[in-house]
């Protein structure tokens, strides 16, 4: 039995719905009620990033805060 | 020069490391009756403050048994030795427990001792137990009441919060409750219960006091940092954490020995002014800003006026992404199986933090690259900055919007994000609250800021004052 694809929207993306959402974030474990969270968090964390400056130069890289180090 | 008196010995919690330290070398007081004294303030006022999470009496007595037959012996192992001090919840102690102030870690005993508890006690200091935290030393800025453990309260006024996320080590410090406390900061968690409890807080140059053994919160911006009642105190402890000079690949002066020398002629940029996008400080922080730099005018300080190069809202837009970000990965599995045992403030910074995608995590992290570079720039043709700590009094626990706004609104996340030392002290009362500062100093250079509070100190009245509980 073939399954039936999702539907689209208007412009061709699927629509959001809780497990997607979560298997995107990698949080498919998570209780509805946290999904449901995280969706309403969503949108204030996406305008949150972009109202980080962007620096224009793309020569200025991160700041270098992870240093590759062994275990001694 | 004032004149210090000793506190009667029924109000010792009141007495400054110090004086302590030189007591205790003296023989005029035991190891074993200080301990005692703070033992019997924990009883007599924890209950209203809830500073401490774990009280180790017996341990705390055993070792200061151990540092009274030391000292009778003649062995001093330096400036701490026989004093009692505690640490943050989320510090690693052999055989106590470390919850972090979390239902998840109730029954973590850890069995090493992180490397900054382990080098006090090698000094002779004696740890009296573990303080109160924020879940994991993080959150979100709101006080939910529904961790394991009664919610610390300001000595200040016990209806208002303590500032977070060491939100015991601020109120233990000023309450007498220990004599010096550890705690760790993010992006203030050191600084913001300092300011909100009246004591001193501080942060040094990342990398020179080691995290190893201290719950990781933002790997890219944790730093530990001591709490004292003066600065003097804050100076003896850095004096035995960092070791002689020589053994540090940073330059550096003996802390202790900078605390009381002039600040003539010291070149201070100040900021007045949090920029675009955030709040003017309250009036009483104002004056308080005024008053304090009247004070090093008046010591001989050469003060120019400046701006941030980058205002404070746009540093608290980058670490927005990446305080965030980092804990969701490092708290990735107890998010995915363990959700329901955390708080709320833990749990929706987690959900958040997830959320955060790669390219604004990145970006946030130029900026703060660029915000590292110029303030660096600017330090550099100054022996120190000031500015605010706190925008606003400490808030009403529990109370919206006046606790995220105190906690975010602040002076202090530039400073973690560029990589500065800066320290937080108390520069008058407003409503029977204390009001905050901050020296931020060149890396590597705390002794300029210690130079600069305890001269400050030295011309103000206001260690003088303590909570009344």
């Amino acid at each position: 039995m073939s399954k039936k694809p999702p539907a689209k929207t208007a412009s061709g993306e699927q629509p959001n719905n809780g497990h997607s959402f979560a298997a995107l974030h990698g949080l498919s474990e998570l209780k509805p009620v946290y999904l449901k969270r995280m969706e309403e968090l969503s949108v204030p964390v996406a305008t949150f990033g972009q109202q980080v400056r962007r620096l224009s130069n793309k020569e200025d890289g991160p700041a270098p805060v992870f240093v590759v180090m062994t275990r001694t | 020069m004032k004149k210090k008196i000793s506190p009667p010995s029924k109000e010792l919690w009141k007495i400054t490391l110090a004086e302590a330290s030189a007591r205790l070398q003296a023989a005029s007081l035991s190891p074993v009756e200080l301990l005692e004294a703070y033992l019997e303030r924990i009883a007599e006022v924890d209950s209203k403050i809830h500073s401490y999470i774990y009280v180790a009496a017996e341990p705390a007595r055993k070792a200061a048994k151990r540092a009274e037959s030391e000292l009778r012996s003649g062995i001093w192992k330096g400036p701490l030795h026989g004093i009692p001090f505690a640490v943050k919840d989320n510090y690693d102690v052999a055989g106590m427990p470390a919850t972090a102030g979390s239902r998840l870690r109730l029954a973590h005993t850890p069995e090493v001792d992180a490397p900054l508890v382990a080098d006090l006690k090698a000094a002779g200091a004696v740890l009296i137990g573990k303080l109160s935290t924020w879940e994991f030393g993080t959150g979100n800025g709101g006080e939910y009441f529904d961790l394991p453990f009664p919610p610390a309260r300001n000595p200040w006024d016990v209806e208002r919060f303590t500032g977070g996320s060491s939100t015991g080590a601020g109120a233990a410090v000023a309450a007498g409750t220990t004599l010096f406390a550890l705690g760790s900061d993010t992006t203030g968690s050191v600084r913001l219960p300092a300011a909100a409890c009246g004591a001193v807080g501080m942060i040094t140059t990342p990398g020179r006091l080691s995290t190893q053994g201290i719950l990781p919160n933002c790997w890219s911006l944790d730093t530990p940092g001591p709490f004292a009642w003066t600065v003097q105190d804050c100076a003896m402890i850095l004096d035995t954490l960092l070791g002689p000079p020589a053994a540090n690949a940073l330059p550096q002066r003996s802390f202790s020995r900078s605390v009381g020398l002039p600040i003539s002629g010291l070149r201070i940029a100040v900021v007045a002014d949090p920029g675009p996008g955030f709040p003017q400080a309250d009036r009483p922080l104002q004056n308080g800003l005024d008053q304090a730099l009247e004070v090093l005018e008046k010591l001989g300080a050469r003060l120019t006026h400046v701006k941030l190069p980058i205002p404070a809202a746009e540093c608290f837009a980058a670490s927005r992404m990446i305080g965030p970000a980092e804990s969701a990965a490092i708290h990735e599995d107890e998010l995915k199986h363990h959700a329901d045992q955390m708080g709320f403030a833990l749990r929706d910074k987690l959900l958040a933090g997830s959320l955060v995608r790669a390219v604004d995590y990145l970006a946030a992290q130029r900026l703060r690259r660029a915000i590292a570079t110029s303030l660096d720039t600017l330090l550099r043709g100054y022996d120190a900055l000031v500015t605010f700590g706190t925008l606003h009094l400490p808030p009403r626990l529990g109370v919206e919007p006046e606790m995220t706004a105190f906690t975010v609104e602040t002076m202090l996340t530039p400073f973690n994000l560029s990589g500065h030392p800066a320290l937080v002290q108390c520069n008058g009362f407003a409503k029977g609250l204390p009001l905050n500062w901050q020296i931020i100093g060149n890396r590597g250079d705390e002794a300029t800021i210690l130079q600069i509070a305890g001269a400050y100190e030295a011309a103000t009245p206001w260690r003088n004052r303590r909570p009344t509980l």
